[in-house]
This record gives structure tokens, C-alpha cells and sequence, in this order.
């Protein structure tokens, strides 16, 4: 019933197929579809957002040089989410290494998704604005009308589909594709001035 | 940038974008930063829904491994051949034609045997004409029930129904009846 990863999945070979004959512009695109995924990623195990980005792109060039052994064996997004963790693990062990006395080794990184707070190392003026951030988000939800509420917490709370969505709220799958989206916008309209004019990074 | 855009970047997020559409989006993000911009907020504001943790790349991030991919060596992998079904063309069909010929010959073989040809022969002796048939039927009424039975067997099956005869040879279907008439 759920076929998101399929259509993904489909998308993806096309554009690694296209890298592979010499395409680098497909690559930009994979980039730009997995970029925030990877840095949120990276960032669960390096809290500073500048370096979690830094590793991130580190993490993708090394993918680009690597694609000529990847096969398809697995999903694309698959491979460049072990490439990426293999890179941010050996940023921390290396900055270990320059560092004896810092906190934070290896094994701590790789407790790091059951215990985001380990490796804590925000600024205050970062913590305090992603709380502002966290807080207008949450005020901005509780603002929308039932159904778009309904729609973006079944998506983001519950994972569902669009088509389980619509099912669920029993409305057809455009409607439910413009309640989401209109949610979304909706929240991003109030985050705007923060993002704009507020202290996030 | 146009809400018919903005839901396709929110739809894509989500997976639920179709492949050319995504395609599409994907391409025209590479030269408008605003797209690419979107779909980070619209990611960074589903994480923080997620996990209470406002994560946001630079806008110039995707941009900035471009320039460093320009630097890199291309890539010119020789291309994947799709398995041609033409190089098995002609194999296929001498094989099947052997293999038709084969059956054929060896079909004849047995249909041509002494032994099938008696067997045949019986075989036709034992079906009862049509005409027998359908005086059979007009005086269904008067026969006893084992003769109306045998009648109906014999018609609507294929098989050879006798009255104790033993000598039949393979490819007859042979099924042995007690006649009491």
C-alpha cells in the first residue's frame, strides 16, 4: 500500500546511473534531496552545527568518490547514511586524538541516538534561540485549524502516507496533500521573522 | 516562487512525489537557491515537530559541494548493457525447432506401432455409433436403470466403457463396466 520508498528509491537509481556516465550535475540533485537529512544526521553525533555541516560535506564528496563501486545492492540513501555516520565517527575520533582531554570518544558517539544530550556542546545563544525556535513551532501547531493539525501530526507524529492520511481522515489524497503543505507554510510563515532577524546561528 | 511549487517541495519531503515530477523539482532547485531553501525550512521545521531540535543546513551548502564536485575527476563508467535478447534470437529458435521436430518423430512413431492401431481400432468398435445413441435415447424410457446409466456414462465421457473384455492395449482409456443386459 505504501509505495513512498519505491518512487524514492526509483528517482535515486536514475540520478546514480546518471553520476556514473559522467552526470555531476545528478549528483547536485542528490545532494540538494538528502542534504538536510545528513546534516541532521551528522548533527546527532557532532551538536556544534557548523562542524555537523563541515562533516556533512565531507560525508558527500566521499560518496561521489565512492560511487563507482556502488552497485545498487542496497537503497542509495542507505549507503550515503553509513558513509556519513563512518565519517562523523572518524571526525570525533580524530579530534579525539588532536584533543586527549576532550569528553567526548567513540563509544560515546555511538550511544549518541539514545542519549542526544551527550554530546551537548551548543553554545547558550544556539540553545536559547533552537528553544525560542522549538517554542514558536509549537505555538504556530496549536494556531491550525483541526484538520491541517490533524494532517501534519498523522505525518510527522505517526509516519503515515498521504494515502493511509486520507484514509484516516477519510478526504481524498489532494486534500491531504494541501492540508500538509498548507500546514507547513503555515509555520514557516510565523518562523520567518526568527530566521530572519533572530540570533539562530 | 508559486504554491504549486511550494506543495511540490513539501510532497517531495514527504516521498510522495512522483519520479518525473521530482525530477523536475530537483533540476530547477539546482538554479533557484529559494526551492532548495524551502525544502531545508520545510525539513528542519519536521525535525523539530520530530524531536524537538531546529536543525537548518546553510542555504549555500548544496552550492558549496558543487563547486568542490567540479574539482573532482568525472566519471565515465562504461555503460550498462541491457542484456540483448537478439544475441539469443536465433539459438532459441533452432532449439525450438529441434525440439518440435524431435516430438514430431517420435509422436509418429507411436501412432504408427501395430499395437496402437489394434488398440485404436478396438476403441472405435466399442463407441457406439451416433445413430444407436439416439434410438438408445427414444427408448430410454423402457430400458432398465444399469442400461440408461451405461448410456449416459458412454455420452458424456470420453472414456471406453466394455463388458469384461481384458485385452486392451496402452493409450485407450480403458474403464470396465458390468453389463447385466
Amino acid at each position: 500500500m505504501n509505495n513512498q520508498p519505491r518512487i524514492s528509491e526509483q528517482l535515486d537509481e536514475e540520478l546514480v546511473a546518471r553520476v556514473q556516465r559522467g552526470d555531476k550535475k545528478a549528483f547536485d540533485m542528490l545532494v540538494i534531496k538528502y542534504q538536510h537529512k545528513i546534516i541532521q544526521l551528522v548533527n546527532r553525533y557532532i551538536k556544534d552545527p557548523s562542524e555537523a555541516q563541515d562533516v556533512a560535506q565531507e560525508a558527500f564528496i566521499k560518496a561521489y568518490r565512492a560511487l563507482d563501486s556502488f552497485r545498487g545492492d542496497a537503497a542509495f540513501y542507505t549507503w550515503l547514511y553509513r558513509i556519513a555516520i563512518n565519517t562523523a565517527k572518524n571526525y570525533l575520533q580524530a579530534r579525539s586524538r588532536r584533543n586527549t582531554n576532550f569528553e567526548v570518544d567513540i563509544q560515546d558517539a555511538e550511544k549518541v541516538e539514545n542519549a542526544p544530550q551527550l554530546q551537548d556542546l551548543e553554545s547558550p545563544d544556539n540553545h536559547l534561540a533552537n528553544e525560542q525556535i522549538i517554542e514558536t513551532i509549537k505555538h504556530a501547531i496549536s494556531l491550525l485549524p483541526d484538520e491541517m493539525r490533524t494532517a501534519i501530526m498523522l505525518r510527522e507524529f505517526e509516519g503515515l502516507s498521504y494515502e493511509e492520511i486520507a484514509e484516516a481522515m477519510d478526504c481524498p489524497i489532494g486534500t491531504v496533500r494541501s492540508r500538509i503543505f498548507r500546514a507547513r507554510e503555515a509555520i514557516d510563515e510565523k518562523l520567518n521573522p526568527l530566521l530572519t532577524h533572530g540570533e539562530f546561528r | 516562487m508559486n504554491n504549486e511549487l511550494k506543495q511540490q517541495v513539501s510532497e517531495l519531503l514527504d516521498n510522495e512525489l512522483a519520479s518525473p515530477a521530482a525530477f523536475d523539482l530537483l533540476q530547477k532547485a539546482r538554479h533557484n537557491p529559494e526551492i532548495t531553501s524551502t525544502l531545508n525550512r520545510y525539513a528542519a521545521i519536521s525535525q523539530a515537530i520530530k524531536s524537538d531540535a531546529f536543525i537548518l543546513a546553510d542555504n549555500d551548502f548544496s552550492a558549496r559541494i558543487a563547486r568542490q564536485i567540479e574539482q573532482e575527476p568525472l566519471y565515465l563508467l562504461p555503460q550498462r548493457k541491457q542484456p540483448s535478447l537478439r544475441r539469443y534470437q536465433w539459438p532459441a529458435m533452432a532449439a525450438s525447432l529441434a525440439a518440435v521436430l524431435v516430438l514430431a518423430a517420435h509422436g509418429l512413431d507411436k501412432i504408427n506401432t501395430p499395437e496402437t492401431n489394434a488398440s485404436l481400432q478396438l476403441a472405435q468398435k466399442a463407441t457406439p455409433e451416433p445413430t444407436k445413441q439416439a434410438a438408445a435415447n427414444s427408448e430410454q424410457t423402457e430400458q432398465p436403470l444399469n442400461a440408461r446409466i451405461y448410456d449416459y456414462l458412454q455420452a458424456h465421457n470420453n472414456s471406453v466403457y466394455t463388458s469384461g473384455e481384458s485385452d486392451f492395449k496402452p493409450l485407450v482409456k480403458v474403464t470396465s463396466y458390468a453389463n447385466r443386459r
